[in-house]
C-alpha cells in the first residue's frame, strides 16, 4: 500500500532541475530517423554492452537510474528516451509510435553511439519493441531482459481504453484518454501507485510522477495509440529470437499478467524468475537484488568469451 | 491525509523481523556481576573490531543495520543492545542503568567475543559511554568515534526533563519521563516525527517506532535518570586525556540532540570533526553512505597508524 504517501501528491512534485545523479554520461546525442530525434546516453565501457530500452512514453529513460551507475562500471551501458518523453522528439502521428518504430531507435541509437552489440534490457510495454529488435536484428542482439513484460496488446486494458467518456472514473476506467486529457497528473499519481505498490516507494513514486509530467496528456495518447504487437504474433517473433532471454517479474505485479510473461520465457527457451515482494517495477524498487540477478545472468549466459566463441563458428 | 507515523504505530508491534542485508557470524549473552544479560552480535572477520556501543534504549542495535554490511565487509563488527531494549535484559530499577554498569556491559562483551581492543562507536546520549571507555580502558579502546556526542547536560532538555508533572506536554516539553510513564505512544510519535522529518523516510520512520515501541516509558525513564553524564568540565578534562585516535561527527542540517558539545570536545580530544553538510538529523539512519564512509575512512586510517606503528623499531 503507498497509504504512506498524502493523495495529490502530484500537486506536490517539484518541476525543477533533475536531483543529481549516482552517475553522469560519458558521451550523449541524437538519432535521428524520418525527421524524429531521439535522445540517447552511454555511460562507461565493457563488454558485452547494454541496451537499456526507452519504455513506454508515460515515463522515459531515467526509470533505469538505479541501473546505470551499477552496470556502468562493467559495461558500456546505452539508454534511450523514448519518443513522446525525455529529451527525444514528440510526433505527432500515432503511426510514428508504433512498437515496429520503437524497434527501429533502439537499432538507430546503437549505430549512433557506435554499439555494435548488446544486451537489450527492457520493462512494461518496451517489451514489444525489445522482442521485434531481438527478431529482427539476431547480430546485434547478444541477450535480451524482458522485465515485467507486456507481451502483447492486452485486450483488457483496450476495453478500458475504448470505453469514452464517463460520469466518473474509478480504478481501471481511469486508462482512457478523456480520463487522462480532463485531469493528466492525477492519472499519472494513480498510475504510479499502481505500479509501486510495495511499502517505502516514497522516493520511487514521486520520481515516476516526476517522469510522466515531463511529457503531457495529449502526446501520451498519441504515443499510446502507436501499433502494438499481437497475441497471434508473439509465436512468430520468438521463433527468431536468436539469443539467450530472461524474464523477470515481480511478485506483486498488478499490471500486467503472468501468463504471457512465462509464455515467452518458453516460446523464446528463456529462463524465467520472479522477484519477491516487488511489483510492476522490481528494478526500480529493488534495484540491488535485480542488478545482482541481472549481472550473474548476463556472465553467464552471454560473456564476452562466449559470445565471441558462438560468432567464430 | 495519512499520517506516515500513525500508520507505522499502527502496524509494526507485532511485525516480523524485517530481513536484513547481512546476518551475524555470531550472537550471544554476556554479563558481569550484576547478572543483568546483554545480547550481542558479530558480523565479518579481521584483526580490526569495530563496536557499535550499546545506544539510548530507545532504539537497540538494529538502528546500525544501515552500517554493519558495509563495515563489515572490511572490518570486524560487533553490535549491543543496550540494557533495556532489544534482546537485552531489562532490569526494573534506575541503578541498573549507571554508566559504570554498562562500561562493564561492553567489557564483557569484548571477552565474552575475545576481543582483545575496538574502535568504538557512541551516539548521541551514551557518548559517555565511549569516553568513560576511552579515559579508563585505554588498554581496549583502539579508537573512538562520536555521533553527535551529548556529554553533559544541555539546559534544553534538562529544563523539559525535570519539569514534572505539567498541564500539557508540547513540542520538546514531551521530553519528560512523566510524559513517558502517562502517554509513552504520543511520545514515541513526537520523537519519530523529529528525528525523521525528512521526504522518503518511511522506513526509518517504521524501524524508530518499532524500536521505541518494544520498550516502555518506565525503562526508558530509568535508564535515563540512572545513566550518569558527565559535568562540562569533567568531560573536556577526560577528552584531553584520551590517548587513541578520535573522531566526532556531527549534524549539517536539522538536529534533534544539541549540537554544542561536539566542537569543544573534539578540540579538546585533538578529535577529527566531520559535518555532515545539509544532512540531519539521523545521519546513520537516513544517509547511510555519508556516515559509512567517514567512518570507514576513519577507521582505516587507524588500522594503517596502526600498522605504522607496529613496523617501526621499538
Amino acid at each position: 500500500m503507498s497509504a504512506e504517501l498524502p493523495d495529490g501528491l502530484f500537486r506536490a512534485v517539484r518541476r525543477e532541475p533533475e536531483p543529481a545523479r549516482a552517475a553522469y554520461p560519458d558521451e550523449e546525442g541524437f538519432a535521428e530517423r524520418d525527421g524524429v530525434r531521439v535522445f540517447w546516453e552511454r555511460y562507461g565501457e565493457g563488454e558485452p554492452a547494454i541496451l537499456l530500452m526507452a519504455p513506454w512514453a508515460f515515463v522515459h529513460s531515467r526509470v533505469w537510474r538505479a541501473q546505470i551507475p551499477y552496470f556502468a562500471r562493467h559495461h558500456r551501458v546505452v539508454v534511450f528516451d523514448p519518443r513522446g518523453n525525455g529529451r527525444s522528439d514528440r510526433p505527432d502521428d500515432p503511426a510514428a509510435y508504433s512498437e515496429a518504430e520503437y524497434a527501429r531507435d533502439a537499432v538507430a541509437v546503437m549505430d549512433a553511439s557506435g554499439t555494435d552489440r548488446a544486451v537489450l534490457v527492457c520493462v512494461s510495454r518496451g517489451a514489444q519493441r525489445t522482442l521485434i529488435a531481438a527478431a529482427e536484428h539476431p547480430e546485434r542482439v547478444q541477450g535480451a531482459v524482458f522485465v515485467g513484460p507486456e507481451v502483447h496488446v492486452d485486450p483488457r486494458k483496450a476495453e478500458h481504453w475504448l470505453k469514452g467518456k464517463l460520469d466518473q472514473y474509478d480504478g481501471w476506467d481511469r486508462l482512457n484518454p478523456e480520463y487522462i486529457r480532463a485531469d493528466y497528473p492525477a492519472f499519472a499519481e494513480w498510475w504510479v501507485r499502481l505500479v509501486l505498490p510495495e511499502p517505502h516507494s516514497t522516493r520511487q513514486i514521486e520520481s515516476g510522477i516526476q517522469y510522466a509530467l515531463d511529457t503531457d496528456a495529449e502526446t501520451l495518447i498519441t504515443a499510446t495509440l502507436g501499433a502494438q504487437v499481437q497475441e497471434d504474433e508473439v509465436e512468430g517473433l520468438a521463433e527468431r529470437v536468436r539469443c539467450p532471454v530472461l524474464v523477470v517479474m515481480g511478485e506483486l505485479e498488478q499490471v500486467v499478467r503472468f501468463e504471457p510473461a512465462r509464455r515467452l520465457a518458453e516460446l523464446t527457451g528463456g529462463e524465467f524468475a520472479v522477484v519477491p515482494r516487488a511489483g510492476h517495477l522490481p528494478n526500480a524498487r529493488y534495484p540491488v537484488q535485480v542488478n545482482l540477478m541481472l549481472r550473474e545472468w548476463i556472465s553467464r549466459v552471454c560473456a564476452p568469451a562466449a559470445a565471441a566463441g558462438a560468432a567464430s563458428e | 491525509m495519512t499520517d506516515v507515523v500513525e500508520l507505522a504505530m499502527a502496524h509494526v508491534r507485532d511485525r516480523a523481523e524485517p530481513t536484513r542485508a547481512r546476518y551475524p557470524e555470531e550472537q550471544g549473552f554476556a554479563q558481569h556481576e550484576d547478572g543483568v544479560r546483554v545480547f550481542y552480535e558479530v558480523y565479518g572477520e579481521g584483526a580490526d573490531t569495530v563496536c557499535f556501543l550499546p545506544p539510548w534504549p530507545l532504539m537497540n542495535s538494529r538502528m546500525w543495520r544501515g552500517q554493519i554490511p558495509y563495515l563489515s565487509r572490511h572490518f570486524r563488527v560487533i553490535a549491543i543492545d543496550p540494557r533495556g531494549s532489544g534482546r537485552s535484559d531489562r532490569p526494573a530499577h534506575r541503578a541498573a542503568y549507571s554508566r559504570t554498569a554498562h562500561v562493564a556491559d561492553v567489557l564483557a562483551v569484548l571477552d565474552a567475543t575475545a576481543t582483545e581492543r575496538a574502535m568504538i562507536v557512541s551516539i548521541s546520549p551514551r557518548a559517555p559511554l565511549g569516553l568513560a571507555l576511552a579515559t579508563e580502558r585505554p588498554d581496549r579502546v583502539a579508537a573512538a568515534v562520536f555521533i553527535t556526542p551529548q556529554l553533559w547536560p544541555i539546559p534544553e532538555f534538562v529544563q523539559p526533563f525535570t519539569a514534572g508533572r505539567r498541564d500539557r506536554y508540547d513540542g520538546y516539553g514531551k521530553f519528560n519521563p512523566v510524559q513517558w510513564k502517562r502517554d509513552f505512544p504520543d511520545f514515541v510519535a513526537w520523537f519519530t516525527r523529529t528525528v525523521c522529518p525528512h521526504p522518503h523516510s518511511t522506513r526509518q520512520i517504521e524501524e524508530t517506532v518499532a524500536h521505541a515501541l518494544d520498550g516502555d516509558g518506565d525503562v526508558l525513564a530509568n535508564a535515563t535518570i540512572g545513566f550518569e553524564m558527565y559535568g562540562r568540565e569533567e568531560a573536556l578534562r577526560r577528552a584531553r586525556d584520551i590517548r587513541c585516535p578520535v573522531m566526532v561527527t556531527q549534524n549539517g542540517g536539522q538536529a534533534f540532540w544539541p549540537k554544542e558539545c561536539s566542537g569543544p570536545f573534539a578540540e579538546a580530544a585533538g578529535a577529527k570533526l566531520v559535518v555532515f553538510d545539509g544532512l540531519g538529523p539521523a545521519v546513520a539512519g537516513r544517509w547511510p553512505v555519508a556516515m559509512n564512509l567517514a567512518l570507514r575512512e576513519f577507521f582505516e586510517s587507524v588500522r594503517s597508524g596502526n600498522r605504522v606503528a607496529e613496523a617501526a623499531p621499538a
